[in-house]
């Protein structure tokens, strides 16, 4: 049980490390680099514990649960224009991601903030 | 062999650490960095392997790749600053509130006696503003 409660407190970590190095763009560095920790953390948890291998479904889970969270945290505060809710927004990131990221990208450009394809 | 392993990952701590807190602070991420340095730390002297190269591996390979991509991500979005990287990476190392403060004021407007925090530092990794 404190295994499990151990992979699902990485997914978490590694969730909000990557939705930082996501959004409102991709960073490929620090996303690996948080990939990399979260999963070298992961291996060793199932190497060297005696728990069962299936909790790197429970790790998943909180990745995929924080990473959304966190996501929609960032865009409703960089991002209020959009006129979505909360609540909202997190919906749009499990239904349609490209949404607010389309959104967000049509307006630097309008604003003559957008930046040539580096990174 | 664990001194390897335990520079790979201090090596990505510190570009996560960097990229959390340039161009200014986040909060949440940078805890988390934190949370793993201190957890891997903790963890090593659980586990006994508490000499100082192993730590000093991690720990070496978390600050000098912090410094070196704070550099790079300011050489990339903050060229005004007029500095190389390598200058980036000491002032980042040294004295990181001075970067941050001169890059939010490209942001106010010149006569602003407010320091309110503008939203739009969120979007600035823009090469350019017109």
């Amino acid at each position: 049980m404190i295994w499990t409660l151990a992979a699902f407190a990485i997914g978490l970590l590694t969730g909000v490390v990557a939705s930082d190095a996501r959004t409102p763009h991709t960073r490929y560095v620090p996303l690996l680099s948080g990939f990399a920790l979260g999963i070298s953390l992961m291996l060793i948890l199932v190497f060297t514990t005696p728990t069962n291998p299936y909790v790197g479904f429970v790790f998943l889970f909180g990745e995929i649960l924080s990473s959304a969270f966190y996501t929609a945290w960032i865009w409703s505060r960089i991002f209020p224009e959009i006129g979505l809710s909360y609540g909202q927004i997190l919906g749009q990131e499990f239904a349609h991601p490209s949404y607010v990221r389309r959104q967000y990208s049509a307006k630097l450009y309008e604003e003559g903030l957008a930046r040539p394809a580096t990174d | 062999m664990l001194v390897f392993g335990l520079l790979i990952a201090g090596s990505c701590v510190g570009v996560l650490t960097a990229s959390a807190r340039v161009p200014h602070v986040r909060v949440l991420p940078s805890v988390i960095c934190f949370a793993l340095a201190i957890g891997t730390v903790v963890a090593l002297m659980g586990a006994g392997r508490s000499d100082a190269v192993t730590i000093l591996a991690f720990l070496g390979g978390m600050f000098v790749s912090s410094s070196l991509y704070s550099g790079l991500i300011w050489v990339r979005i903050f060229p005004e600053g007029q500095r190389t990287l390598l200058q980036f990476a000491v002032l980042d190392f040294v004295n990181p509130p001075v970067l941050r403060r001169e890059y939010a004021s490209r942001f106010e407007p010149a006569d602003s006696s407010t320091n309110n925090r503008q939203p739009v530092s969120d979007q600035t990794d823009v090469e350019s503003l017109s």
